[in-house]
């Protein structure tokens, strides 16, 4: 692909002051024609700038390696059928060779390509066999593992590369490709042993940082991989986090603090930034690595205590234990309340409802599974209820907001803008503000209490939804069987209500909303 | 750039994430450039998060009685919000 690689040798020539890029398909075979130096197997993944001359480096193979040594230590090494000859299929038919499969059977769709695998590899490894195949169907019978290196199976590419009666339990299997593919499931559903890439990115990202920092300073710096967690710790001491979701072949986002990503279709391009002349490794953004990573397992700490303080909470409530319940219905009665309220339109019903969904609640604790959220559970206890209660008695209605006199909103909201559409009195500010701020004679949370049950119906069940008992969108739509939109503006709705009300609040009416 | 008069319509969706990744950086952006719609905006949360802890412990005095519960000990919002 030829002007890939003058794309590519273009765009090395652009950015000062960086060291190097990482490839990707389909550029890994094109690099090579870029490079003075080549990689040992001749393909290209990692292309090191330095003095104006480039080298070519190919990490693919050695996180491949170390994948399957981990993966599948006692797999049948006699032959395997690779399904791939580009880029990534050189560097994984290099791996399996070099770590001892005697016989390979090489397929490409693209003619020709598998010939030259062949032909690159067999003078390197006289002791083992590589060939391109011509019958698969046979070759998968006969062979002993497959490998697959082809972007099928990817969401570009969905589907399976080979006929899935073709695999057998007996294959072990190595994919070098996206996390889940159709193929990996079919191999699981028949049985099929099989190394995950789990660790070839960080793998082959420290390899190529490796290679950037040997190239930029000299001094042999090497980056270890520490394996399945994402994270990766370099020599100097630096712990940098792996953004989770991040395609693991990227190292611009292994390495997200020093490196950064350009947005060039079809070719990932990766430039890391060069050294300080004085050579130290860069201070400043190994700091910035290392905080990164500290808010990331702080972030995590936080998310598992609160995680098991609800089980730990969850367990008490199914022991019976009365206090437990009672914080339960203290935290959530108000909110069940007020969404009862907006179903069946009547105070007095919807604190029937709300007892009879505690009644229910604690019958059936239980049977809770945990698919949900407690929450969640609850409330969907509630709507039942009250949908059923309104029905009976002919209220029912869905949530819609024709209820909702929103020109008056509207109007309240543009009065506060000038011709230019800047704010002509400066908004409250409502910092400092408590709950139980004494406001008009009452405290605060009272007064906001009355703003939600003021609220139309729909208005009140969304912003309670969200606000109150934090559901996210997707589940307050489900339950309060809403569109989208009708969520969001209904949310939007609730919420600038109450703000614009407190605002009146604390300025005893004499704030620009009055204007309207 | 947005206009500020624009920004009321668009603080619930920015607060919550809810409107698209390009609505949000415009937000932002404009959120750094002016300071009353910062205003605007930290107020919607604050106004949100006051909405959550005024319903805490709402609960009619002989609820627990007729669950067969004891009421816990408190009288008000159970916890009050954080900036």
């Amino acid at each position: 692909m030829p002007n890939a690689a003058e794309e590519r040798s273009g765009r090395l020539r652009r950015p000062p002051g960086w060291g190097g890029e990482a490839c990707d398909r389909p550029a890994r075979c094109a690099s090579l024609a870029c490079c003075l130096g080549g990689a040992d197997d001749g393909a290209v993944n990692t292309v090191v700038l330095d003095g104006g001359r480039r080298s070519g480096h190919n990490t693919d193979w050695w996180g491949f390696a170390e994948g399957f040594r981990r993966g599948l230590p006692d797999a049948d090494l006699s032959s395997a059928v690779q399904l791939g000859a580009g880029g990534a299929g050189v560097a994984t038919a290099y791996a399996a060779l070099s770590f001892g499969l005697q016989r390979l059977i090489g397929f490409d769709r693209e003619g020709g390509r598998a010939q030259a695998l062949a032909r690159l590899l067999s003078p390197l490894f006289p002791n083992g066999q590589v060939a391109a195949g011509t019958d698969l169907a046979a070759e998968m019978k006969r062979t002993a593992g497959h490998i697959h290196t082809t972007p099928t199976g990817m969401v570009k590419y969905p589907g399976l590369p080979l006929d899935a009666e073709l695999l057998s339990p007996e294959h072990c299997r190595y994919r070098l490709f996206p996390l889940e593919t159709m193929l990996l499931k079919e191999a699981r559903q028949r049985g099929c042993r099989k190394a995950r890439r789990r660790r070839h990115g960080s793998v082959s990202g420290s390899r190529r940082l490796s290679a950037v920092c040997r190239s930029r300073t000299g001094c042999g710096t090497d980056a270890r991989a520490f394996q399945g967690d994402g994270r990766l710790i370099t020599d100097n001491g630096s712990l940098i986090k792996r953004a989770q979701g991040a395609s693991s072949n990227r190292v611009t986002e292994t390495f997200s603090p020093t490196v950064r990503r350009s947005a060039l279709t079809q070719v990932s391009l990766a430039f890391l930034p060069r050294r300080p002349s004085n050579g130290s490794i860069n201070e400043h953004e190994g700091q910035r690595a290392v905080v990164m990573g500290l808010s990331f397992w702080l972030s995590a700490a936080a998310f598992a205590i609160k995680f098991s303080i609800d089980e730990h909470f969850l367990g008490l409530l199914r022991k019976g234990d009365q206090k437990a319940m009672s914080e339960l219905i203290a935290r959530h009665h108000g909110a069940l309340v007020r969404l009862a309220e907006s179903v069946v339109k009547n105070r007095a019903v919807a604190e029937e409802v709300a007892q009879e969904t505690w009644l229910a609640v604690m019958a059936n604790l239980a049977s809770f599974e945990g698919r949900s959220t407690l929450s969640t559970w609850i409330i969907s206890i509630l709507l039942n209820k009250a949908k059923n209660h309104a029905k009976r008695e002919s209220r029912y209605a869905a949530f819609g907001d024709g209820d909702d006199p929103e020109r008056d909103l509207g109007q309240t909201m543009r009065n506060r803008f000038d011709g230019s559409g800047h704010w002509s009195e400066a908004p409250v500010s409502f910092d400092g503000l408590t709950p139980e701020r004494i406001v008009a004679g009452r405290h605060l949370w009272e007064h906001v209490r009355q703003m939600i049950d003021r609220l139309p119906p729909a208005q009140k069940a969304v912003l309670v939804m969200r606000d109150v008992e934090g559901a996210d969108a997707a589940e307050t739509c489900r339950l309060l069987e809403l569109t989208p939109e009708n969520q969001r503006t209904l949310l939007h709705r609730a919420r600038t209500r109450i703000r614009n009300e407190i605002e009146t609040q604390l300025t005893g009416g004499r704030s620009a909303l009055t204007k309207a | 750039m947005l206009k500020c008069r624009e920004i009321p319509d668009l603080a619930s969706d920015y607060i919550s994430r809810d409107g698209s990744k390009r609505t949000n950086l415009q937000v932002a952006l404009h959120l750094l450039a002016c300071s009353n719609c910062r205003t605007y905006v930290r107020g919607m949360r604050i106004a949100t998060r006051l909405a959550s802890t005024s319903l805490q412990n709402d609960v009619p005095g002989d609820l627990y009685e007729k669950l067969g519960l004891n009421a816990p000990d408190r009288d008000g919002p159970a916890e009050e919000p954080t900036r």
